[in-house]
């Protein structure tokens, strides 16, 4: 009965779950992955996984599984996060991790515990960012963040120059929307590596809209433009549209009648 | 472990019933030690026990030490103290823990699918810790000698997957 994935394949189903959720670490997991194609067809299976830590573990995420295509046979690899307990942090520490905020393409948009830096960083390139403080940038005073949006290079390029499941984009612009104090205007400031902070830009009038969505709500990026959805709340609603380059420009559309008030 | 007439009673009492094996041994054990096999205390409950207990899936060397096991920790189990066997829980932890270490492959997952199938969760519990416990801390290669898995990835492959996952084979 035992085929290429050896004496432990010939276990029933059950018994096998049994033992690996006896294991007492994930790397030793991923070694056992790592064995043959049979073992790590299994532990690419999210049907596999999940009967396996079935809500046991699922509240830590302990990384990502990515395929990779620059051979013929796809093989994969497996990052952890920062703050996945397979890497440590230099300050590790439930109460001090690092918070994801945003994430597009594989790049992700974290915030540093104590510092509160924000950092881009691509896991499966390894590629970091350290985003440079807004307040230094930025003579408007105290602000909060209202909401995110990562642009990547194709993106930029307007057509996708690999595939998405590459996992190798690389950040091109951060866009962050900031409320100020005794400031009826949100702006949006954009990044970039090359050219950091740009001078804040007049986004919305805050008398008329507001962002919808949840308490960071995030911009859908297409075609080189990230996407924000306002409630208008004097008209309807309507979407605005946040060019990536300096200019900036407004798409209005009429919101479909409701059935109901 | 020889075989006996299955009426046969010891002196502590309760009543006996035979196992069989596979390869057709027999063990003569008392019902309060064979009912800690899920499976047999279910046929016991059901009365087809009288012409002994058929293990067609159990190989007599594995039985032994099956019933060994059973005859140890027969006392967890009757709580009626008439078991003359019944250890304490120092000798029994001695036991399980010489028995798991003397396990090796490919006995150990005969015990384990004995387990199963004969459904004694204890004995599952700790022979599946004792395979979970093999597999930490070993490279890949280690893994395949271990559990005799074949390496079917390409050169290329291995090569990729060991420098996409640096995190794991660093230290």
């Amino acid at each position: 009965m035992a085929d290429d994935g050896g004496i432990i394949a010939a276990l029933p189903e059950d018994v096998l779950l049994q033992v690996l959720s006896r294991v007492a670490s994930v790397k030793s997991l991923f070694m056992l992955a790592a064995t043959c194609r049979r073992w790590l067809r299994r532990f690419t299976d999210r049907a596999f996984l999940l009967d396996l830590w079935g809500g046991q573990r699922a509240g830590d995420l302990l990384g990502f599984f990515f395929h990779l295509q620059r051979i013929k046979v796809s093989t994969f690899g497996f990052l952890p996060v920062p703050s996945s307990p397979l890497r440590p942090l230099a300050s590790s520490g439930s109460s001090n991790s690092v918070q994801p905020l945003a994430a597009r393409r594989g790049v992700l948009l974290m915030r540093l515990p104590i510092t509160r830096l924000l950092f881009l960083s691509n896991p499966v390139t390894g590629k970091r960012h350290v985003v440079p403080r807004l307040e230094e940038y930025s003579d408007l005073g105290p602000y909060k963040v209202t909401s995110y949006a990562i642009v990547v290079s194709d993106d930029l390029a307007g057509k996708p120059q690999q595939p998405a499941s590459s996992g190798r984009f690389t950040f091109s612009q951060l866009l962050v929307t900031t409320k100020h104090a005794n400031s009826i205007t949100m702006y949006v400031n954009s990044y970039s590596a090359a050219g950091g902070w740009a001078a804040p830009a007049e986004f919305l009038d805050l008398l008329r809209f507001s962002l919808a969505g949840r308490s960071t709500p995030s911009a859908v990026v297409h075609r080189g433009a990230a996407h924000w959805l306002c409630t208008d709340d004097v008209a309807s609603a309507t979407e605005a549209t946040a060019c990536t380059s300096s200019a900036w420009r407004w798409a209005c559309r009429p919101q479909p009648r409701r059935a109901f008030p | 472990m020889a075989a006996a007439a299955a009426e046969a009673t010891i002196d502590g009492g309760g009543k006996m019933i035979i196992l069989i094996s596979a390869d057709g041994k027999r063990f003569e054990v008392t019902e309060a030690v064979a009912s800690q096999s899920q499976l047999i205390s279910n046929m016991i409950e059901d009365d087809c026990t009288e012409n002994g207990v058929r293990l067609p899936n159990v190989d007599g060397d594995i039985l032994t030490m099956v019933v060994d096991y059973c005859n140890m920790h027969a006392g967890d189990a009757a709580a009626d103290g008439d078991t003359t066997k019944a250890s304490s829980t120092e000798e029994l932890k001695k036991f399980d823990a010489e028995l798991v270490q003397a396990l090796e492959n490919p006995v150990l997952f005969k015990l384990i699918l004995a387990a199963n199938f004969l459904n004694i969760k204890s004995l599952l519990d700790m022979t599946c810790q004792r395979v979970a416990d093999m597999m930490s801390g070993k490279t890949p290669e280690q893994m395949r000698e271990t559990f005799s898995i074949e390496n079917d990835f390409t050169p290329e492959e291995e090569a990729a997957i060991r420098q996409e996952n640096a995190w794991a084979f660093d230290d």
